[in-house]
């Protein structure tokens, strides 16, 4: 996250866009921006995961089992607050990616602007599950979620702590389920978007498939980010270089980690 | 009595300064216009700065929660600040309908004057607004 945020300086300066992808040592509980820390107790199955506050806003996540993409680009000062565009471009274009893998997921506007039921359908254990905690080095020690009968009982709420039982409208959905959720956070010139890309369920938050749980089909996160990098250049005509983080950004996100995400003060701070 | 939005100072990031004169010195009272309260699209927490703070011009000096995005407020003049609007981060609806006048941030007393010269009128700010918008 530090190097999120130092890669969001750093775009802010060169204007250039920027699209990363990395994933979690340890589990990780992330706070919203403006949450609060005591709120945490609230979810009981990860109250043994690490924490930490995120500098954009929204729910809580548990990072874990998934696959997290930051993307920083250009903008003026003229223009406040969040870029839709960059929410619905970016999830359209993991949307597309997953298609790959047969996975159908939908931005939640959809779903309710064609007032299905979208409630989320009961899991069966899929046997792509262990293909990813293999490839992890990580076994799950519970087994997969069980059904949700309803979006009230699976606690899905504009309030909840978690941001994967929050929904807004450019949320994408597998079968009733939030599988990919972001978030923006502005500098002057520039904008980063984070997202969590649920892979599969985590022992630290059961009722959250991801879409190892939802599909049929084994699925490399590695070949997932081709995909997205793929179909991130068709559609926005940008031809992406692979290239290492500078040593400047290198020194500035250890002062970022330093000063806000390994501060007890900054965790703290509400 | 309600400002006249017609007669404050905006910066290109979009705060609005309304100066006045108190005691000798000059102090600007600062909000966020009604075109970017709009861009933000429903605010839900708002971060203020502590009183005594120095600001220089472009200093960051509170942030904002809105849909989807997290985003710095930037000072407009350079200055100490003197107040801030305590109730606001707890009645942030009011500010969509009341942007100059409940929606104030805070008041800036400012150490000089050249920090307005850089700001826009209101005509100019209009332009800036239909070009961006």
């Amino acid at each position: 996250m530090s190097l999120d945020q130092a890669l969001l300086e750093s775009v802010n300066q060169s204007q250039i866009p920027m699209l990363r992808f990395y994933q979690w040592t340890e589990p990780t509980l992330s706070l919203g921006y403006f949450q609060k820390l005591a709120d945490r107790n609230q979810h009981v199955a990860s109250s043994d995961a690490n924490c930490v506050r995120r500098s954009t806003g929204g729910g809580s996540i548990l990072h874990h089992h998934e696959l997290t993409y930051s993307i920083a680009i250009p903008v003026t000062s003229s223009h406040s607050g969040a870029r839709l565009d960059l929410y619905q471009g970016m999830h359209a274009i993991i949307s597309d990616a997953l298609s790959d893998w047969s996975i159908k997921a939908v931005p939640h506007r959809d779903i309710n602007h064609r007032t299905i039921d979208c409630r989320p359908t009961p899991l069966t254990t899929p046997p792509a599950a262990t293909t990813l905690a293999k490839t992890n080095g990580v076994t799950s020690d519970q087994p997969p979620p069980g059904p949700q009968s309803s979006t009230t009982a699976g606690g899905i709420s504009d309030e909840a702590l978690l941001c994967f039982q929050r929904r807004t409208d450019e949320d994408l959905i597998v079968s009733g389920y939030k599988i990919l959720g972001s978030a923006q956070r502005r500098a002057k010139n520039a904008v980063l978007q984070h997202g969590s890309l649920l892979l599969q369920a985590s022992p630290f938050a059961p009722e959250l498939p991801g879409v190892l749980n939802l599909g049929s089909r084994p699925l490399c996160e590695k070949e997932l980010a081709q995909a997205i990098s793929t179909s991130f250049s068709q559609r926005w005509q940008i031809d992406f270089q692979a290239s290492k983080v500078s040593v400047d950004e290198t020194t500035r996100a250890r002062e970022i980690a330093a000063t806000r995400f390994n501060s007890t003060s900054w965790l703290k701070r509400r | 009595m309600s400002r006249d939005q017609t007669k404050l100072l905006y910066a290109e990031t979009h705060e609005w300064v309304d100066v006045a004169e108190e005691g000798g010195d000059k102090i600007a009272t600062i909000g966020i216009s009604a075109f970017a309260i709009e861009q933000l699209n429903d605010l839900v927490y708002m971060d203020l700065p502590e009183i005594g703070k120095e600001l220089a011009v472009g200093d960051e000096f509170g942030e904002v929660e809105s849909v989807k995005a997290v985003s710095p407020l930037y000072s407009p003049v350079s200055g100490e600040v003197v107040e801030v609007h305590s109730e606001l981060p707890d009645d942030l609806e009011k500010i969509n309908a009341d942007p100059y006048d409940f929606g104030w941030i805070m008041k800036v007393k400012l150490n000089d004057g050249e920090s307005l010269d850089r700001l826009m009128d209101h005509a100019v700010y209009e332009k800036q607004c239909a070009e961006a918008g």
